[in-house]
């Protein structure tokens, strides 16, 4: 039996947050955070395999969490959210070491195939 | 009185005219101050230049021929200015606008001194004195004819520069213009020098006048074509009739002196007032007999057609901005979608879970609200609310706004500095405006550092009588032109943007009776403060 990997869910709003545990739950464990600090946080107490980061948050931005989580682990696994289709956000989320970019209303069996990849 | 002399008196009334109406037309605008200056000074030398083809003694003429150089020494130099100012290049070139103005100030002095005007006792051809060119005269010459024909360079190199259709315009008609106007002036230089052609060219100043000052009032109108057409046939006009005038103003004089026996100055000019008095009443008619011959309308119906496409130009305007909100608002809208296509999706497989099916009615009912708010404020800003007032925490709104365009400024590389000063201030406001004001100048600031980027300071301050809320940001500033028209309606000097956005943010912060200042400089930044009263409004 293998170990189920962990996926910390990272959006300052409820509905995206559910709706990703909605689809995500069967497969992954689960946390979830709605400030970027949260994650840094979580991510010092326990390891997290990925984490899906929305772009758009108050306080830290996703791109500004997702440069101080590498910093703290710098192995896990990150996958930036936006409801925003832009090449250039998408391309400054890779370069800062971002492994995917999903644009929001997600098509399910995408995003479950493209966590799959990333994690295996 | 030759008839040089008339043609000047024609352009010196002409030019002083326009100059009061141009000054008349907006007092506080640097641009049209310098024009009306630069109109005064053609003025001076035009009627001091009749004055002088009038006096039959040296001594009097002596004077007139030296008021006449000294009209004509600042003309040259209050011209670079102006263009300078309306180029916006007043900071790259201030060296030599600096150096013509020092220039104009030494000539000047040196005009009422025996040195710049030598030997002023003969007759040229139909003039009765006329001086000898020195040295000093002729480096003037030189000077003056190098700055005005630089200065129309200027405008055919902003011509060629700009992509701008009705700028392009504006800047090919001023070239030509400046070319026109001072070669007519400097027809008058050839006698000097003893070349037989004479000052014939003084016509063409009030030809070039008249076109210019339609170019400056009416440079943002569309069809500038028909500006210069209708300033044109205007000024060919204006010219005839003024010399019909000035000839029968002559002959009454010579009529009055002959049945008097005398001559007087102030009885000429008296009957030049009566003549301009009794002139007035005619301008209403030529202008419908112009308007009539040549555009085959009414100056009413113009107008009419104007305040026509003018409603036409506002609708599309509101049209354009309205898409703009939209595709920011369809961003918004992204969120509360995702929940309910997630939830839904789900729902044929879990209508049995209880669990999920709370979390259905709560999460998606409450998405859906968001739906219709964001709706809500699509359609306030279609058609402005009344102020709806609450106690509202300026400091949540402003980081709201802020992280509304995160991803613009991501997108763009602008980082964000907040500095608050005062920690959760509530003010009585409406929230949903003064957030749409607050947007508005952002967008603008991102719109000024997308190309390279830069920093976007917040700043939130108290005093003892109001709150004062600044965006300041690091882009290209605003050109000086531009500035007395920030705040108008559907002024715009990009393609993409509608020209509301900082007119709807002034109305919103009078209608909160609170102020807003804009400081600017040009590569640098631009910096809006809105100051909101402590009071509600």
């Amino acid at each position: 039996m293998s170990i189920r990997k962990k996926i910390l869910i990272c959006d300052d709003e409820e509905g995206v947050r559910e709706s990703l545990k909605l689809i995500l739950e069967d497969d992954y464990d689960l946390a979830f955070a709605s400030t970027g600090i949260e994650v840094i946080d979580n991510l010092k107490k326990e390891p997290i395999d990925l984490i899906m980061l929305d772009i758009k948050m108050p306080k830290m931005n996703g791109l500004e969490t997702l440069r101080e989580l590498k910093n703290v682990s710098p192995k896990t696994k990150v996958v930036i959210v936006s409801g925003y289709r832009s090449v250039e956000a998408a391309n400054e989320a890779i370069k800062s070491g971002a492994s995917d970019y999903m644009v929001k209303p997600f098509d399910t069996d995408q995003i479950l195939k493209t966590l799959n990849k990333i994690l295996q | 009185m030759n008839w040089y002399g008339i043609v000047q008196l024609t352009n010196g009334i002409f030019s002083f005219f326009i100059g009061i109406f141009v000054l008349t037309r907006d007092v506080k605008n640097k641009i049209y101050r310098l024009f009306s200056i630069f109109c005064f000074f053609i003025s001076i030398w035009c009627v001091s230049y009749s004055l002088w083809c009038l006096q039959a003694e040296v001594k009097p003429a002596l004077f007139w021929f030296k008021m006449l150089i000294f009209g004509a020494i600042f003309i040259h130099t209050f011209y670079l200015h102006f263009a300078l100012l309306l180029l916006d290049k007043i900071r790259e070139l201030k060296y030599i606008l600096f150096f013509s103005y020092a220039i104009s100030i030494l000539f000047a002095i040196l005009d009422f001194t025996p040195f710049l005007i030598v030997n002023f006792n003969q007759a040229k051809f139909s003039f009765k004195f006329w001086p000898d060119a020195n040295l000093l005269m002729s480096s003037f010459i030189f000077i003056e004819v190098f700055i005005a024909y630089y200065t129309g360079y200027l405008f055919y190199r902003e011509y060629r520069a700009t992509s701008d259709y009705s700028r392009k315009n504006q800047m090919k008609y001023l070239f030509i213009l400046t070319f026109l106007g001072f070669s007519g002036g400097f027809t008058n230089w050839f006698y000097w020098y003893d070349i037989p052609i004479s000052p014939f060219g003084n016509v063409l100043v009030t030809v070039y006048l008249s076109l210019t000052t339609y170019a400056i009032l009416k440079h943002h109108l569309l069809d500038i074509d028909l500006v210069i057409r209708k300033g044109l046939i205007y000024s060919v006009l204006v010219t005839i009739i003024s010399i019909a005038y000035l000839l029968l103003v002559f002959a009454s004089e010579t009529i009055f002196r002959g049945f008097m026996g005398y001559k007087s100055i102030p009885w000429t000019l008296s009957i030049i007032l009566l003549f301009a008095i009794l002139f007035q009443p005619l301008k209403s008619k030529i202008q419908y007999f112009v308007d009539r011959i040549f555009f085959k309308k009414t100056t009413q119906e113009m107008e009419q057609e104007n305040i026509r496409l003018r409603e036409e130009l506002q609708r599309s305007e509101k049209l354009k901005a309205v898409g703009t909100l939209a595709a920011g608002m369809a961003h918004e809208i992204k969120n509360p979608l995702t929940s309910i296509k997630t939830f839904t999706e789900y729902l044929p497989k879990k209508y049995n879970d209880k669990k999920f099916i709370d979390k259905f009615q709560r999460i998606v009912s409450s998405e859906v609200d968001k739906i219709n708010d964001i709706v809500g404020q699509l359609l306030d800003f279609a058609k402005p609310k009344p102020l709806d007032l609450k106690d509202w925490n300026i400091q949540n709104l402003l980081d709201e706004t802020l992280d509304f365009l995160s991803n613009d400024l991501i997108k763009h590389k602008i980082k964000v500095i907040k500095n608050y000063t005062v920690l959760n201030p509530t003010i009585r406001i409406d929230p949903r405006q003064i957030k749409q004001a607050i947007l508005n100048i952002i967008l603008n600031a991102i719109d000024a550092m997308k190309n390279k980027g830069g920093q976007l300071m917040v700043f939130l301050h108290k005093d003892s009588e109001q709150y004062k809320i600044g965006i300041e940001d690091t882009g290209c500033g605003i050109n000086r032109k531009d500035l007395p028209h920030l705040f108008d309606p559907f002024y715009s000097t990009k393609d993409t943007n509608t020209g509301l956005g900082l007119s709807i943010v002034h109305g919103i912060i009078e209608k909160h009776n609170g102020r807003i200042e804009v400081e600017n400089a040009l590569g640098k930044g631009t910096k809006f403060t809105i100051y909101l009263p402590k009071i509600s409004p």
